[in-house]
């Protein structure tokens, strides 16, 4: 839901939490980064970081520069200014990550936990019961039937929560709790409405399903992908998940090892808001005329 | 000239004022715990104030000199030896070519920083030094110092010993601990009896604390505001849709041990936070001890403005005493 007005609360001294609204919600998630493209664009020199959330966003300021008041006050208005309502195109690339659903590394990774946890449900049969999916198979065809929306970036470096395009291909799942200790870079996981790639091994809490061997951090900048930017995704870009067998799993992860790896990204692509939400809305209604 | 690296210590890193304005990839601001510390030790042997410096924290490291350097430690209190014989901290000392720097046990704080006059010299990323061992950033070689490390130090001059900082310029954390809170953030998110507990009660500071984030025990449990949970949040109370994590907020998984985020944290997350820990009193957590006792004080904006504008006066007072 769409509050009327921003909300603002302050994180401490420097930093400032604007809510737009709640919820896991591709038009909420557009106006967001909409604001902050504006709010960036608007150049306020104490502004130190702008960092968009799936319904907020955070601003890092130096408070010896403005105050707290009079930056919540520049917002407000840019956001008047902006005008209400979804509508718009943006360039958006396409890039196409692939996956081995139900893969070694995570299957052991689920195990492991599971050594602790002995009543935790296998992560994706928990998926496929909480989602009215028959079985496993079924599971991996909802999950790469969509184009994702990058909703946003961080909590770890490089890691994307992505948010199913197609409106039948939504998938909900619990946190872990608690959350693993360790998680297999690469793996694919599920939480909340939100899909991620762990860009590295790190702690979790989404349900496992997958992994991909095409990396989507990289520090040290060796691949080609990455000269640019040590993050693969960028907020507004689109992900499409491709199943792969073992062979060209294997196949991927050894030219990745040795530098060779190139990422499927298709930049020329231009994304339209106004006509993806009338195809979201008439799949949605065919979706209930068939139920 | 370069620091050989006999004993690393616990978790010793390279450290400076961090790299700020990349939280919007997933990359935290990093950089030393205790910044007014890093400052001070930098200022005494005549570095620049960001200079890269070594964090050890609870055990320091031992390190041989290939050259002549001057040296300060500042933080928490480690006796400092060279060649085995006893140096004061806080001050300025030269170690010789060929000597050794070592420690013994830490008599207090947490965490010591070791300037080398020139500057600890490793490879920048994204315009710092600081170790970011999640990222591969920083550091050496993306990772903290090991035995057998040789650590690069920039060209300095050699500084007089016994340069000092009046000890009534140093800063620890008193016991109980006082960490001062700005609410707000999801603060609306828990009852008002709730709120008010949580400043009413005394917190130990539980053994998981890093750079990430300091965990605290032994308060009430929260208590939340009824409300069905947006769509995406979780079941739990204490989970929200997944917002920012400022620097020092305090997050509740599960609405019961507190945690307050530090230099390394995540940029953010599905657990709510109830405020965060005003800037001024950051450099002190970097100095709190497991078990500390620990009191959170509620205060307004204006209070943590003037809290850090006396932090800024205490630093131009150092500054004056030694360049």
């Amino acid at each position: 839901m769409l509050y009327d007005a921003l909300r603002f609360y302050p994180g401490g001294d420097r930093a400032i939490e604007i809510e737009l609204g709640d919820g896991m919600d591709f038009t909420i998630n557009f106006i967001v980064h909409r604001l902050v493209a504006a709010v960036r664009a608007a150049g306020i020199a104490a502004i130190e970081d702008l960092i968009p959330e799936l319904a907020s966003f955070q601003v890092n300021y130096d408070p010896d520069r403005i105050s707290y008041e009079d930056l919540c006050n520049e917002i407000e208005t840019i956001y008047a200014e902006m005008g209400r309502g979804v509508t718009g195109s943006l360039p958006s690339r396409l890039i196409t990550i692939p996956v081995l659903y139900d893969d070694p590394e995570t299957t052991a990774c689920i195990a492991a936990y599971r050594k602790d946890y002995p009543d935790k449900t296998p992560d994706p049969d928990l998926v496929c019961q909480l989602n009215g999916l028959p079985d496993r198979a079924a599971l991996r065809r909802r999950h790469s039937s969509s184009e994702y929306w990058v909703a946003a970036l961080g909590f770890w470096p490089g890691l994307c929560s992505l948010l199913p395009l197609r409106p039948e291909a939504r998938i909900i799942a619990p946190k872990y709790n608690p959350p693993r200790t360790d998680t297999p870079k690469g793996a694919i996981g599920i939480g909340g409405a939100l899909t991620c790639i762990y860009p590295d091994a790190t702690p979790g809490g989404y349900q496992l399903i997958g992994h991909t061997p095409a990396p989507t951090y990289d520090g040290a900048q060796r691949l080609p992908d990455f000269q640019d930017s040590l993050a693969l995704f960028r907020a507004g870009d689109r992900v499409r998940f491709l199943p792969v067998g073992m062979d060209e799993y294997e196949d991927i992860k050894a030219r990745v090892a040795e530098g060779s790896f190139r990422h499927d990204i298709i930049d020329y692509q231009i994304f339209s808001v106004d006509l993806y939400l009338d195809w979201a809305k008439e799949q949605a209604q065919a979706q209930e005329g068939k139920a | 000239m370069t620091l050989k690296i006999v004993k690393p210590g616990l978790a010793t890193s390279i450290q400076d004022l961090g790299r700020p304005g990349y939280f919007h990839l997933g990359i935290p601001e990093g950089g030393a715990m205790d910044r007014l510390a890093l400052r001070a030790a930098n200022l005494l042997v005549g570095n620049p104030e960001d200079a890269a410096c070594l964090e050890a924290v609870f055990m320091g490291p031992e390190i041989t000199f290939d050259k002549a350097a001057s040296v300060a430690i500042t933080g928490g209190e480690m006796p400092i030896l060279v060649d085995g014989e006893p140096k004061e901290s806080w001050t300025s000392f030269t170690v010789e070519a060929g000597q050794t720097l070592s420690f013994g046990f830490l008599k207090s704080g947490a965490r010591i920083y070791i300037a080398v006059s020139g500057g600890i010299a490793t490879e920048p990323a994204l315009g710092s030094r600081s170790t970011y061992p999640i990222g591969a950033l920083g550091g050496f070689h993306g990772r903290n110092i090991a035995a057998g490390d040789e650590v690069p130090v920039g060209e300095g001059a050699l500084v007089e010993e016994g340069r000092t900082v009046p000890a009534d310029l140093r800063r620890g954390p008193g016991n109980p601990a006082e960490l001062r809170v700005l609410t707000g953030l999801y603060w609306y998110r828990l009852t008002e009896k709730s709120g008010e507990a949580f400043f009413n009660d005394t917190w130990t500071v539980a053994p998981e604390a890093d750079r990430m984030g300091y965990r605290f025990r032994g308060g009430l449990p929260m208590e939340f505001v009824e409300r069905e949970q947006p769509f995406g949040a979780g079941a739990d109370p204490s989970n929200i849709v997944d917002g920012c994590y400022s620097y020092g907020s305090i997050q509740v998984p599960g609405g019961s041990e507190p945690i307050v985020l530090h230099r390394d944290a995540v940029s953010g997350g599905g657990y709510f936070t109830l405020g965060a820990v005003i800037s001024a009193d950051m450099d002190l957590i970097g100095q709190l001890q497991p078990n500390t006792s620990v009191k959170f004080i509620k205060v307004e904006m204006d209070e943590a403005l003037q809290a850090r504008a006396d932090r800024k006066a205490l630093i131009e007072k150092i500054r004056k005493e030694l360049v």
